[in-house]
């Protein structure tokens, strides 16, 4: 199972990458009359503003594995940060990160970036950075709590009693230690990042210009009566499933509990 | 209440209320020109007087603030859409009872079938059933909410023409009784069915997860011992004891189905909060957006509290 999930994430890692080499247009270029079905020349078509879809069926890998990866590195380092941080200098410090930690577990997340990126033109960065802030939490929670076991286990007593300081500690032992967990948590971000982008670029939420699958989907449906589902809303359907699906398989292999 | 989770949500609320109160005031030029923008041109000297007088922008930001609290949170004045052209609650209450519709039965038949097809799998952990059920499981939770829907959308209502295209009911017809029920269950069917099968994942892996954890109990073995029905064993001694989780979550997954359904409504063009805010995004209807956010977000804070209270008195009572 775990490999079929590393086959279908590496397919999509590899279009995402080579996409300008394989997609036969530019993503936003005219490619020909509007609303054309499938030909020789544009495989998937056209849509509404006569650009080749398949182009942008491509573009749009980069988008999805893009958000998803910066996301997943940017709040799983948040994570890492704040919960090892945490456990080590204790007190008022923790307190404070715990406290906020409850608050933002109990934020609607999808409200959150809605009102933030109907004020600001979330760019693709912009994007990552909102998400990864509205992420972290959870991860820091559970790296906090597996930490504080650690700092009581036998050898980290007795490095202590080495004299090694907290940095030493951090990167020498915790992070090695943390590793299986922030995997988990990397992967777990991955997936509701893709998803999360796709739904949003879907509700016309951020950087209009972007390429996404969501988007693709949504003016696929605007245009559904003229009967084009099948090359421009299933396309980006079919390797978004594939996308997450795949990450999920990845997150089952590693026999993670935390598939909600 | 423990107290941890109560300064968790207070937290939240101050979070919420920050943002809404900031994020005006950081665009460029005054919050009234950010939140009413091209409608500006329209306005009257008297109702742009009146505007400054109720976000109160003599005063300093501090005093400002409390004048927004007194507004959103006191009066329950948030602000007036002028692409509707009525205050923005008047326009949220013809859109928010179809949400909360949709958002009500998909929680509890996607609880409900969760349970089930959890007791069933849980019971028969890592055997034949349980692969094969985990399976079709973990594909659906790799489905997003727009793919599922987008595909039921195609299939159902325009290849079959079998449930109706979008809205909540058919539109200058004036049903009564029964036909009208039936006729709204015809629209929500589609926009349920999404919801259902999205969410469903995430109730059957806490049940079958929790069923594993209780089966393995010496009281299950006791009533094996017994001679009972396999079935009233499953049941009665062994999915009660291992509903609790399910139940916690029910409360804290509102937020979830919330975001969900707003994906959702708009594929099948359900007129409730999501598409609400779709448009209100579509026309720079600020106001309105703003309004129907921070009134969706003190719901979800509202429902996540009284579930807590709620756990919390039924963990003192039972266990």
């Amino acid at each position: 199972m775990r490999k079929v999930g590393l086959i279908l994430v590496g397919m999509i890692v590899v279009l995402a990458i080579f996409a300008p080499l394989i997609a036969p247009y530019q993503p936003s270029e005219y490619v020909g009359q509007s609303f054309l079905a499938p030909n020789s020349s544009q495989l998937l078509g056209t849509n509404d503003l006569g650009e080749d879809i398949f182009s942008r069926l491509l573009y749009g890998a980069r988008t999805s594995v893009v958000i998803g990866f910066s996301t997943a590195l940017l709040s799983t380092f948040l994570s890492f940060l704040i919960g090892v941080t945490s456990a080590l200098f204790k007190g008022i410090y923790d307190t404070f990160w715990m406290r906020l930690i409850d608050g933002f577990i109990a934020l609607p997340t999808v409200l959150i970036i809605i009102l933030i990126a109907a004020y600001f033109r979330v760019s693709l960065w912009g994007m990552v950075m909102v998400l990864s802030l509205l992420f972290w939490q959870y991860g820091a929670r559970i790296i906090r709590n597996q930490t504080n076991s650690l700092l009581k286990s036998n050898f980290i007593v007795a490095v202590q009693g080495f004299g090694a300081g907290k940095l030493h500690i951090t990167l020498k032992h915790l992070l090695s230690q943390l590793l299986p967990l922030l995997s988990v948590q990397f992967l777990l971000i991955f997936r509701r990042a893709v998803f999360l982008e796709a739904g949003l670029s879907f509700l016309g939420v951020g950087d209009p210009s972007l390429i996404s699958w969501g988007k693709m989907i949504r003016h696929g449906l605007d245009y559904i009566y003229l009967g084009g589902w099948s090359w421009w809303i299933l396309p980006p359907a079919i390797l978004l499933t594939l996308t997450i699906l795949g990450i999920v398989l990845v997150e089952y292999g590693k026999d993670s509990q935390e598939l909600v | 209440m423990k107290e941890k989770r109560l300064s968790g949500y207070l937290i939240a609320l101050i979070i919420i209320l920050l943002l809404n109160f900031i994020l005006p005031r950081l665009m460029p030029g005054d919050p009234i020109t950010a939140m009413y923008g091209d409608a500006l041109t329209e306005l009257t000297p008297e109702l742009r007087i009146a505007l400054e007088e109720r976000y109160g922008l003599s005063k300093p930001l501090v005093g400002q603030f409390f004048n927004y609290l007194s507004n959103t949170v006191l009066n329950l004045d948030l602000g007036y859409s002028f692409y509707y052209e009525e205050s923005v609650v008047q326009v949220v209450m013809n859109y928010l009872p179809w949400t909360l519709l949709l958002l009500l039965t998909s929680l509890i038949l996607s609880t409900l079938l969760g349970f089930v097809l959890g007791v069933e799998s849980g019971w028969e952990y890592n055997q034949r059933k349980d692969r094969l059920l985990l399976l079709i499981l973990l594909i659906i939770n790799g489905m997003p909410g727009i793919v599922v829907g987008s595909l039921l959308l195609i299939i159902f209502s325009w290849q079959l023409s079998i449930f109706p295209t979008g809205g909540a009911m058919t539109s200058h017809a004036s049903y009564t009784g029964l036909v009208w029920l039936v006729d709204i269950l015809h629209h929500l069917a589609l926009p349920l069915i999404t919801l259902v099968l999205t969410r469903l994942p995430s109730s059957y892996l806490l049940m079958r997860n929790s069923m594993f954890g209780v089966i393995e109990q010496p009281f299950i073995q006791l009533a094996r011992a017994k001679g009972l029905k396999q079935e009233r064993i499953k049941y009665v001694h062994g999915a009660r004891n291992a509903m609790i989780p399910l139940i916690t979550q029910v409360g804290i997954r509102f937020g979830t189905f919330l975001g969900g359904a707003l994906f959702v409504e708009n594929i099948f063009s359900y007129p409730g909060m999501g598409t609400l805010i779709y448009q209100a995004l579509l026309n720079r209807d600020y106001p309105l957006l703003q309004g129907s956010l921070l009134l969706l977000s003190l719901i979800v804070l509202l429902v996540n509290f009284v579930t807590g209270l709620v756990i919390d008195r039924v963990d003192k009572g039972g266990y």
